[in-house]
């Protein structure tokens, strides 16, 4: 897959002032309102406890630290706001079957509440990836990042050249219409279509006919509406599936790969899931009699195989560490080698200092060696 | 120092025990000479309050006295070297009355006063200097040479259980109620490990009397809470902070939750309970004031971080207290009763005017958090209610298998034990649990069994009492021996409270009790043989092979 990846070595940060000397290192941010989008998506916008400006770049993602039924749960959610509009925050959320965290936030989180955030971060942004003509391709929820880079564009550039094609099951399930619909009436160039699997009779489908299509992207349609794709680069966003389909595509027509971004976060949740199950797999099978190598954190020391990640170890332990994507993308559980080694899938927030220092993901990192770690 | 008697005791090779300049709990080497003292002074006055009984004087205050201070010298409860001379010169004191009472009645009878153990003999010392320098004929391992290590492990036991029954006099006491039935029983004991004993079979048995007396101790406290505050009865609680100022109450004596709720009525304030103060929010008493809003924060091994992070002032009522100038809040926190730390500010009396002054002026909350409700309140009269119905459900097989899972929490990772099993517990199983063990699994999600509750949470530690009722009346309805009931014991031990609800289990023949994460430093390895041998308690193992064995025995 030709997919740029872009180092980001300074990320942005939230600082709130005026609470009391709090121990964690997360910030706090107040829901001042919730909305439902569509039957089954809910935004909601938060602030800081005094206004205060946000720094981010639109398309990045923020990771809500939950306390759910007596267990912690993190999560990471694209940005739906832009910084363009820096006095809040928003994020913009589907209930899914089974999800534990969205499911939570949309039954239980009222404007008033506080919850625990890390900072934004992600490289799948509009200024560490640049472009002179983008193609905003997205599916279901993804769109949430194209909506932050289209406000973000709409309110600082006159005549930003974007072409914006989302897919959606039907006319009902498409988030942002009313907002996007009239950035698109605004900007001569800004060029809006929809695709959706199935009309319903009983929707009233006021967008123009000329605004959609039905059925699901494929290179025919995508030729006729956005004839100069190529010239493009191309930002894409949604279920795996899309995604998969919309790479074919592309390289069906020939496109330029080296053009093409993607939202990696949806790829590092379902391999989170997966590693999640390993990891629970291993527990149960008590997998530890191949243990060939010991983790040493403080007074804490555990033995771990070779497969088995330093993340896997230090929750094994029961230590306090935050693993947010838990697939090396968040950098929530950066921690530094002190002695020994390892070997790394990813280290993809980390700056050539951290690297240089011995910080490590500890999601991403496994042992070679008998080795001494530091969570501080 | 020699302190053995909590679980995060110094476990070495070549011997258990904190021994050195400082405890495992941050107690001083001085403060634990102190509170050995103390406890010698104590026996030597219980000493005389058997004597001066005999002669038919009673002296009410030194029966309330004895306890209360022998409470101070529990894990986690009082560190300030000032405060515990205060309770040895008072010892002293009560002891010299008692000893002139006693023998003034003796002459008035026309006896001769008899010659007294040496440890109602001890001269204190004036100066703490003194007195540290006379702890050592208070050292409970003092004779460690020339006894067997079992000796030491049976004197031991009965002592911190003796201690655990103190602390539940006390709790009763401070609500009204006394029993000099008990004082006197108390007394004896206390004098009798007064006088160290090597008499293994003597020290077993009064081991087991000691279980029996807090079975009374333990009735007298629950008739003490129910008769003051209701009986508990099943409650939605939040366990997030709203928005506004706050006190934290942490600790067992709802008698100072109620004085604070009172006090803070209408001044815009919320109250919280901490710990073991968390059952309380299930009394029919509290629910009155709107104002105490939930609880906040899990068991009191976590204070440092929640304390830290809780934005109003904080109110140690009895244990546990751990260092607070840790997380910076010492200024903050205050004491009463029995609890002391160094620098701390100590309430005494009824007023908690500085505790109010200091909520107001502190930030508070600033937002409420999404709630998390969780459900309390299975204390006696709430199983004894649902009885009928939890036995419909066993005879028709909904329900296989109950577990107690409670007693103490602590910071070793092994107790993630009691996590695991709560979670592993099959579906047709019910849980009951109590004192602060329940942090370990109670905000979790258990649901129910035709509509009960999978998960009971019967109170405090001393609540023990509510499961021991429940188990008594299944027992009858089942027509069968409380051991035969599909019940399995699951106790997390950590201080001195949770030996001697263990004691009482035992004394009432309860077996296969399991305990853990670890057996107490000062059991030996004969001892804990012993105890399997008798009533078949062990240590827990893991998960899946305790619970292959409990749901195949049960």
């Amino acid at each position: 897959m030709d997919t740029k990846i872009m180092n980001i070595n300074t990320l942005p940060d939230i600082t709130l002032s005026s609470t009391p000397a709090r121990q964690d290192s997360f910030s706090q941010l107040v829901c001042v309102e919730r909305w439902n989008e569509t039957a089954d998506v809910v935004s909601f916008r938060f602030q800081a406890g005094e206004p205060m400006k946000f720094d981010y770049k639109p398309g990045q993602f923020m990771t809500l630290v939950l306390d759910i039924n007596g267990e912690q749960a993190c999560r990471s959610y694209t940005l739906s706001s832009t910084p363009s509009r820096p006095y809040s925050l928003m994020l913009t959320i589907k209930r899914v079957e089974g999800g534990l965290v969205s499911n939570y936030l949309i039954d239980h989180l009222q404007p008033g509440q506080m919850v625990r955030v890390l900072p934004p971060t992600g490289q799948f942004n509009l200024f560490d990836i640049s472009a002179q003509k983008y193609l905003f391709l997205s599916a279901g929820c993804g769109i949430t990042p194209m909506y932050s880079m289209s406000r973000y564009l709409t309110d600082t550039q006159m005549n930003a050249d974007i072409a914006f094609v989302h897919s959606a099951r039907t006319q009902a399930d498409i988030i942002f219409k009313t907002s996007l619909e009239t950035m698109a009436t605004r900007h001569r160039d800004f060029k809006l279509r929809y695709i959706v699997e199935n009309v319903t009779t009983d929707t009233v489908w006021h967008t123009e006919e000329t605004l959609h299509d039905i059925g699901c992207l494929s290179a025919n349609n995508l030729r006729d509406l956005v004839p100069d794709f190529a010239e493009r680069t191309v930002f894409l966003c949604g279920p795996e599936p899309y995604m998969q389909a919309v790479k074919k595509i592309l390289t069906d027509l020939n496109f330029d790969m080296s053009k093409l971004y993607h939202e990696s976060f949806a790829t590092a949740v379902k391999e989170a899931q997966s590693r999640v199950k390993q990891a629970e797999m291993q527990s149960t099978n008590q997998v530890n009699a191949s243990a060939s190598f010991m983790l040493s954190i403080g007074d804490k020391k555990r033995a771990l195989t070779a497969e088995q990640t330093l993340l896997e170890g230090i929750e094994a332990e029961g230590l306090p560490i935050i693993a947010a994507c838990r697939s090396g993308v968040c950098g929530a559980c950066k921690c530094q080698v002190l002695e020994g080694e390892t070997e790394s899938t990813s280290s993809m927030t980390l700056t050539p200092a951290d690297i240089e220092a011995g910080y490590v993901l500890a999601c991403s990192t496994k042992l070679k060696s008998d080795v001494t770690l530091s969570l501080g | 120092m020699f302190c053995i008697q909590c679980e995060q005791t110094i476990r070495t090779p070549a011997g258990n025990g904190c021994s050195y300049s400082q405890g495992m709990c941050g107690k001083l080497a001085a403060t634990s000479d102190l509170q050995d003292l103390l406890i010698y002074m104590l026996q030597g006055v219980s000493v005389y309050a058997v004597k001066a009984r005999e002669l038919g004087i009673v002296d009410s205050e030194v029966d309330t006295f004895v306890p209360k201070a022998f409470f101070s010298t529990l894990t986690n409860v009082n560190f300030d070297d000032e405060r515990i001379i205060a309770y040895v010169q008072q010892a002293a004191t009560h002891r010299e009355n008692l000893k002139t009472a006693y023998e003034a009645a003796c002459e008035k009878r026309g006896k001769t006063a008899e010659q007294m153990p040496l440890v109602a003999q001890l001269v204190l010392g004036t100066s703490k200097l003194e007195m540290l320098s006379q702890a050592p004929i208070a050292s409970l391992n003092k004779d460690k040479n020339h006894i067997h290590e079992d000796i030491l492990g049976l004197r031991l036991l009965c002592l911190y259980g003796l201690k655990g029954a103190a602390a539940y006099m006390e709790h009763a006491r401070v609500l009204g109620k006394t029993d000099a039935e008990i004082a006197a029983d108390f007394h004896q004991i206390m004098a009798f490990l007064g006088e160290p004993s090597v008499d293994a079979d003597k020290l077993f048995s009064t081991a087991m009397e000691i279980g029996q007396l807090n079975y009374r101790i333990m009735a007298l406290l629950d008739a003490g809470e129910t008769e003051a505050f209701g009986h508990p009865e099943p409650t939605v609680v939040n366990t997030k902070p709203v928005k506004g100022k706050a006190i934290l109450v942490s600790g067992h004596d709802m008698k100072d939750l109620e004085l604070i709720l009172e006090q803070t009525a209408g001044k815009g304030i919320h109250v919280y309970t901490h710990g073991e103060m968390l059952p309380a929010l299930a009394y029919p008493a509290f629910k009155k004031y709107a104002h105490l809003v939930g609880n906040y924060g899990s068991a009191w091994q976590n204070q440092q971080k929640e304390f830290a992070n809780f934005p109003g002032a904080v109110v140690m009522t009895s244990n546990c207290i751990i260092d607070p100038n840790v997380g910076q809040y010492s200024d903050r926190i205050f004491t009463r009763s029995i609890v002391g730390w160094p620098g701390v500010t100590h309430v005494t009396g009824d007023d908690f005017s500085v505790v109010i002054e200091k909520a107001l002026a502190l930030d508070g909350f600033h937002y409420d958090e999404i709630p998390h409700n969780i459900t309390i309140g299975f204390a006696r009269n709430a199983l004894m209610a649902a009885a009928p119905t939890v036995v419909e459900n066993v005879k028709n097989g909904s329900i296989k298998h109950f577990f107690l899972v409670g007693g103490c929490d602590g910071d070793k990772s092994e107790r993630s034990y009691f996590t695991d099993l709560a979670k592993s517990a099959p579906k047709d199983s019910v849980i009951l649990t109590l004192g602060c063990g329940k942090y370990k699994f109670n905000k979790l999600e258990f649901g129910d069994v035709n509509g009960i509750p999978r998960l009971l949470d019967i109170g405090q530690c001393n609540d023990a009492y509510s499961a021991i009722q429940l188990a008594i009346a299944l027992s009858q309805i089942f027509e069968c021996d409380i051991n035969e009931l599909p019940l399995n014991l699951v106790l997390s031990w950590f201080e001195q409270k949770a030996i001697v609800v263990l004691l009482t289990l035992l004394s009432l023949g309860v077996k296969n009790i399991r305990t853990g994460p670890t057996p107490p430093a000062f059991l030996t390895a004969n001892l804990a043989k012993i105890l399997e041998e008798k009533f078949g308690l062990r240590n827990t193992t893991t998960v899946e092979a305790d619970l292959k064995t409990m749901l195949n025995v049960a």
